[in-house]
């Protein structure tokens, strides 16, 4: 091997041992658990697919992971276009919104929600006032887990949006509508046709970090709307079943790399991050 | 204003209203946070 080869490893290699040791090992760890936990088998992965009450946490997880990014692209996509098409101070207040959500640790704004929404909070105190009587059961229901993991991933949505949009040239629209298109119509032909990598990216990000959600469902929700990662949990503390967690783990997994791997195939695993 | 020109700020309207969903929770925590109890019960005992 030449000197520049030589040196092109070393300075590699710290990085290399990073993903083995963070990544590779913990891994492939869960990996041969799923397997060998008790006895070498399969039969995790039989159980998961054939049991129904795995099956719906499974598409439970789906089907609340995609109303989230659709719930977070409807909410971010306005606020994301007058971020990036503003210059002034509305455009500050918003990207500080933002920031300020972004940088907000996720379990206190979660705790937020169970007050806001909660029998004393100030959802209640409005219906007291309001003299509508007794206020709905807004906590630990479908629609708090909902709201609180929308809430949770919508910065990442913005942000992704506004990293596309801001390179979109305000020209463009001008030029549309200089030779006649409505500003509806010059929306829906040149703005939102180039806006889509950035709602590509939004919705794989949200989508996938929502797949793998604990803390907001497990405060906000109910155990009839069990997420994978709190299946994963309960196997783990609960019933001491490791071979069966890591075999759970295994295909939440490989749902995300199916999920990334498409992504990867269609648009570029590089363009992710804007 | 015509309707054009209303419609023009609907961007504006819905942006404004996700922001203040997006610091919601903070702006009700923290006046909480300054009370007896984490609920509004200081607020409904002033306003009823």
């Amino acid at each position: 091997m030449s000197r520049d080869g030589l040196t092109a490893w070393l300075l590699g290699a710290p990085a290399v041992a990073c993903i083995i040791v963070l990544f590779i090992v913990p891994i492939g760890y869960v990996l041969l658990l799923s397997v060998t936990d008790p006895t070498v088998s399969l039969d995790h992965y039989r159980r998961f697919f054939t049991v129904p009450l795995y099956v719906n946490v499974m598409v439970n997880t789906f089907r609340t992971s995609l109303i989230v990014t659709v719930a977070c692209l409807a909410l971010g996509y306005p606020l994301a276009y007058v971020m990036a098409r503003r210059n002034d101070v509305v455009a500050v207040v918003f990207v500080a919104a933002v920031g300020l959500s972004f940088w907000t640790g996720f379990v206190v704004r979660t705790y937020a929600w169970l007050v806001i929404l909660g029998n004393k909070g100030p959802v209640a105190a409005t219906y007291a006032l309001a003299g509508w009587g007794a206020p709905p059961q807004l906590l630990f229901t479908s629609f708090s887990s909902t709201l609180g993991m929308t809430h949770v991933l919508l910065p990442y949505m913005v942000l992704a949006l506004y990293g596309v949009m801001r390179k979109i040239d305000p020209s463009y629209m001008r030029a549309a509508e200089s030779l006649g298109a409505r500003p509806f119509g010059a929306f829906r032909l040149v703005y939102l046709p180039l806006s889509l990598p950035g709602v590509v990216n939004g919705c794989v990000l949200v989508f996938t970090m929502c797949l793998g959600f604990y803390i907001t469902p497990i405060l906000l929700g109910t155990p009839k709307d069990m997420m994978i990662s709190q299946l994963i949990s309960q196997q783990i503390e609960d019933l001491l079943a490791w071979g069966f967690a890591s075999a759970i783990a295994v295909v939440l997994l490989a749902c995300t790399l199916i999920l990334l791997g498409l992504y990867n195939r269609f648009a570029g695993l590089d363009r992710l991050w804007g | 204003m015509g309707i054009g020109a209303m419609a023009r700020h609907i961007p504006l309207v819905l942006a404004s209203l996700v922001a203040i969903f997006l610091v919601a929770p903070m702006a009700v925590i923290v006046p909480m946070s300054f009370s007896k109890a984490i609920s509004a019960a200081w607020l409904l005992d002033r306003l009823l």
